[in-house]
């Protein structure tokens, strides 16, 4: 027996000058991150303070500081492919050969998916959701860190495939029969399941926690709709990792199955039927389109009315549309896969289904204008964003309408036009939600405001870059250009690509200027100090708090008189009453969380590389660190009324809703 | 009156909902497997049948051994509610020796299956039905495993009836039903539906 | 009962040895009926496919009733309502994937058999 299992030295790809470059850049970036944190002592720290925490607020920190680092990473991606194919064309084959460039496409939707935009949606719900419902911590603490430490150890083994053997070559679906073992051998497609597999169970207990916060811990008084609508989506979307994780569980575990003991699910032969794969993929990743645009809903629902310096549009019917979103979201999956060669009824079924959904997402659109319309809009940043996601995302849903109907999908399917549209609503969606989410919570999470003119400008180059980069590759999709070429014949798309490429380096420069804005922001942050904890004259809870909230969040349980908590306070009681402070009950910090991510990390790791002994020491040690922590007792401890006073006299410009 | 816990030692209210919720992200993906059986269930590949390979007798006997532990985790749960440790102890043993022995039953099916060359990598039927059948088999392993860690917190850790555990219990319990309620559809669509 | 204040159970409903005898002797009777129908042959193939989907309905909901205690009364809300929500799409799940794959299965080309 190997006791390193498939594992070698010769499994490392010395022979790509590319792939080398990246692994040592990565290297060089790893240690010297070690390195600074080393030479400034703060390894103590860091684990005291971070790593053990079970702080929703600093979970939601490192949550989104592993998306903002991968998607660095997914971008590099990206930019590889709009290199090549701006340049490998007719007898050019461009600098990366088919199978890098095929590990490339999956790794950047791998990445941008399970790293950046679910992780990125996920902290904001763990910076945001308590404070908004007034509770000082998630229900189950642990569970949270749990989940976070599961996905950086996702995050990590995706980033060790680049130098240690290969990752999937399969695009981010990885359909079979091609991500079978026959045709796909080697561990690229290990690594995949491995890593959404970790990835997805994180999200799923995140979920969970969260479904319960939301329903459990509300404050007094914060009945259903009375919820901010931030916390409504995030709601919603947790609905819909409940119900729609389990099915990606099973569609991998099965393919793991077929690569791993022989079974037949997916199999061309001995009645396996890979049609079964699409079908369960899908069925899980259509809801997934809308746990992903959900929460940037619920943020743009956020921005209007507090810039808007107006109540929110249709309060209610935008959480019906919410709601009815939720529920559709389960009748639409096979408009991914119209072409499999189901008939034509359960393509009209679907593409009927389709169209439908699109109306309760038209709904919220007018909600937004409506609650924009004769109201005094101050143009900062997070408002900048949502006026371009509000343009760019509607484009989107159009072209997503015209795929909706089957016949135009038969032509357009795995078309750049499909390419095209899912960035649209993705990035014009999505991500343009999160960064207004980033700008719009920023303060509230460290103290100080961003600097606004870099924001402004990151807006504009992403925006126009946006636009360069996606609409040629609508016009390349009617065109007849498919996607994940890695070279074509057809000179006639090359200017289309090379408008795609300079797109891709304005994105670029919208990143470049994102990074200066943090580091000037840092920099300059005694001057934007917020001192109010209320920058933005906002209506809902986590406003009413100090920035950076205290450990507890709220020294007295907020009671809550109707929607907009904090506005209606700030209009009908500001005057500061004397508050009596009481001891409050925390969650202890506890190395367990960081401990179980480690060790799912290490077994999925085995797993992959076929060191069976690793993989069940590993499986033992996880139950072996869940038992132990079962059996604690005393997890959490009190904060004495005294010290919470003491705490809160640091904050005397604070109102208090009580 | 027993003494109050102090506070610390209290149950979070929510970690009964939050398991409830757990419990219907397991059915997700139990609903999962049922469709992908549905499907392939009649793809032999000329392979076994499942009128050629399944004995309804031990799949009965099965039922009959998970139905009895379901009972029995529900006396056990009667002891809890008035929190009295040796019958609850009684019904928890008469649970795990009638889990063990459901286990033991379904591991000694499957080996034979194998040994005759019905295997999971025979047939796109049989891969479906060993992960559906096995996938139960797996939790039912699980749920054995959790009670023991529950029991020897009761008894070797010395901790006594406390709300925490009564909880825990409570919690194992649901769990322990859902299982068998998993089961009323294994054995009609798995079993019965195949065989007629 | 001096547990009344911190009631294990109080999250959901909970009952005495009654309701456990009395959904055990209905689950074994239900078993036992759809087992024997199987058996014995005593309906047509087309009836008997109704009849033990109606008896394992029948049986989930006395396990439901009798083991897990749902009732109007004690479940909570939230828990009625993601059961509930979990029902529809497990509905939606298995009756989607068997339109769609029966669909498409039946599309193969008749001269090429499912291996």
């Amino acid at each position: 027996m190997n006791l390193l299992g498939n594992l070698s030295l010769s499994q490392i790809p010395y022979a790509s000058w590319i792939v080398m470059t990246a692994v040592g850049f990565e290297i060089v970036v790893a240690l010297s991150v070690l390195g600074l944190i080393t030479g400034y002592g703060k390894w103590g720290y860091l684990w005291r303070e971070w790593l053990t925490s079970v702080d929703h607020k600093r979970i939601g920190i490192m949550y989104i500081i592993v998306s903002q680092v991968m998607l660095l990473r997914g971008f590099l991606d990206a930019m590889m492919m709009r290199m090549q194919q701006a340049v490998a064309a007719g007898g050019n084959q461009g600098f990366l050969p088919a199978h890098h460039y095929d590990q490339f496409f999956s790794e950047h939707g791998v990445i941008m998916i399970f790293f950046v935009v679910m992780p990125f949606i996920i902290g904001l719900i763990n910076i945001v959701v308590p404070m908004q419902i007034g509770t000082r911590d998630v229900a189950f603490p642990f569970l949270n860190s749990v989940s976070l430490w599961m996905v950086v150890a996702a995050a990590l083994l995706l980033n060790i495939s680049l130098g240690l053997g290969s990752f999937a070559k399969t695009g981010w679906v990885a359909y079979p029969p091609l991500s079978e073992i026959q045709y796909s051998p080697g561990v690229g497609v290990d690594y995949y399941i491995w890593v959404l597999q970790l990835s997805g169970f994180s999200t799923l207990f995140t979920g969970i926690n969260f479904f319960v916060t939301i329903i459990k811990r509300r404050a007094p008084g914060m009945g259903f709709f009375r919820m901010p609508l931030f916390t409504w989506t995030s709601f919603c979307t947790v609905t819909l990792i409940l119900m729609a994780f389990p099915i990606l569980t099973v569609a991998l575990a099965l393919l793991t199955l077929d690569r791993y003991v022989g079974t037949h699910f997916f199999t061309n032969d001995l009645g396996g039927n890979s049609m079964m794969y699409v079908n369960l993929f899908w069925a899980w990743g259509h809801p997934e389109v809308y746990i992903l645009i959900l929460p940037a809903f619920g943020v743009f629902s956020e921005v209007t009315p507090t810039f808007a310096g107006k109540p929110l549009f249709g309060y209610k019917t935008l959480v019906w549309a919410t709601i009815a979103i939720t529920v559709l979201s389960f009748l639409v999956w096979l408009h991914h896969f119209f072409t499999m060669g189901a008939g034509a009824n359960v393509n009209a079924f679907f593409g009927m289904m389709t169209m439908i959904i699109a109306v309760p997402t038209g709904v919220k659109v007018f909600s937004w204008l409506f609650t924009i319309y004769r109201g005094r809009l101050r143009f900062t940043v997070p408002v900048l964003w949502t006026l371009g996601f509000l343009i760019t995302f509607t484009l989107g849903g159009m072209s997503g309408v015209m795929l909706a109907l089957a016949g135009n999908d038969f032509v357009l399917h795995n078309s750049l036009f499909l390419i095209a549209h899912f960035h649209n609503v993705l990035i014009g969606g999505t991500l343009f939600g999160m960064f207004a989410g980033f700008n719009y919570w920023f303060p509230k999470a460290f103290g100080f405001t961003l600097h606004e003119g870099l924001g402004k400008l990151a807006f504009w180059l992403w925006l126009s870059g946006f636009y360069v980069a996606f609409m040629p590759l609508y016009i390349l999709g009617f065109m007849g250009m498919t996607r994940r070429m890695s070279h074509y014949d057809n000179v006639a798309w090359q200017p289309y690509l090379i408008v795609a490429l300079f797109g891709a380096v304005l994105i670029l420069c919208g990143i470049a200027t994102m990074v200066l804005q943090l580091y000037v922001s840092v920099r300059d942050r005694a001057q934007n100090r917020d001192l109010t904890g209320d920058p933005w004259n906002g209506r809902t809870l986590e406003w009413s708090i100090p920035s950076p909230p205290p450990f507890y969040n709220f020294a007295i349980t907020p009671k809550v008189h109707g929607i907009d908590a904090f506005w209606e306070y700030k209009e009908h009681d500001p005057k500061t009453l004397p508050v009596e402070y009481v001891d409050i009950e925390m969650p202890k910090s506890t190395a367990a969380g960081f401990i179980v991510g480690v060790l799912t990390g290490v077994l999925a790791f085995a797993m992959i590389w076929h060191i069976w002994w690793s993989a069940i020491a590993s499986s033992l040690a996880i139950i072996g660190v869940v038992i132990y922590r079962a059996y604690q007792e005393e997890l959490d401890y009190i904060v004495p009324a005294a010290e919470v006073a003491r705490i809160e006299a640091g904050y005397l410009n604070q109102p208090k809703v009580v | 009156m027993p003494t109050a816990s102090p506070t610390v030692e209290k149950p979070r209210p929510e970690t009964i909902f939050g398991f409830w919720t757990y419990i219907m992200t397991d059915c997700m993906i139990f609903a999962a497997l049922f469709a992908t059986f549905a499907v392939l269930r009649t793809q032999f590949a000329g392979g076994p049948t499942p009128k050629q390979i399944f004995d309804l007798k031990t799949t009965l006997e099965e039922t009959m051994l998970l139905l009895c532990s379901s009972a029995s985790c529900g006396c056990a749960m009667v002891s809890v509610h008035h929190r009295k440790i040796p019958p609850t102890l009684f019904w928890l043993a008469i649970t795990l020796c009638l889990g063990a022995g459901f286990v033991a039953l379904e591991l000694h099916e499957f080996l034979g299956l194998v040994a005759r060359g019905a295997g999971p990598d025979r047939s796109a039927f049989l891969s479906a039905f060993f992960t559906l059948v096995g996938t139960h088999g797996l939790h039912v392993t699980a749920g054995l495993l959790w009670m023991l860690v529950l029991v020897v917190e009761m008894t070797v850790l010395g901790r006594g009836m406390t709300d925490k555990i009564a909880h825990r219990l409570y919690a194992w319990s649901l769990f322990w039903h859902f299982l068998d309620i998993i089961w009323v559809a294994i054995f009609t669509f798995v079993y019965l539906n195949s065989v007629r | 009962m001096s547990h009344e204040g911190h009631d294990p159970n109080g999250e959901l409903g909970h009952g005495g040895y009654g309701s456990y005898a009395l959904g055990f002797g209905l689950a074994v009777l239900l078993t036992l009926g759809s087992f024997g129908l199987v058996v014995e042959h005593w309906l047509t193939p087309f009836e008997e496919i109704f009849a033990i989907a109606g008896a394992a309905v029948l049986q989930v909901l006395v396990h439901i009733f009798c083991f897990l205690h749902m009732s109007r009364k004690s479940t909570p809300f939230w828990n009625a309502i993601i059961f509930f929500f979990m029902i529809l799409v497990v509905g939606l799940l298995i009756v989607g994937s068997l339109f769609i794959m029966f669909s498409a299965t039946a599309n193969m080309m008749p001269t090429m058999p499912l291996p």
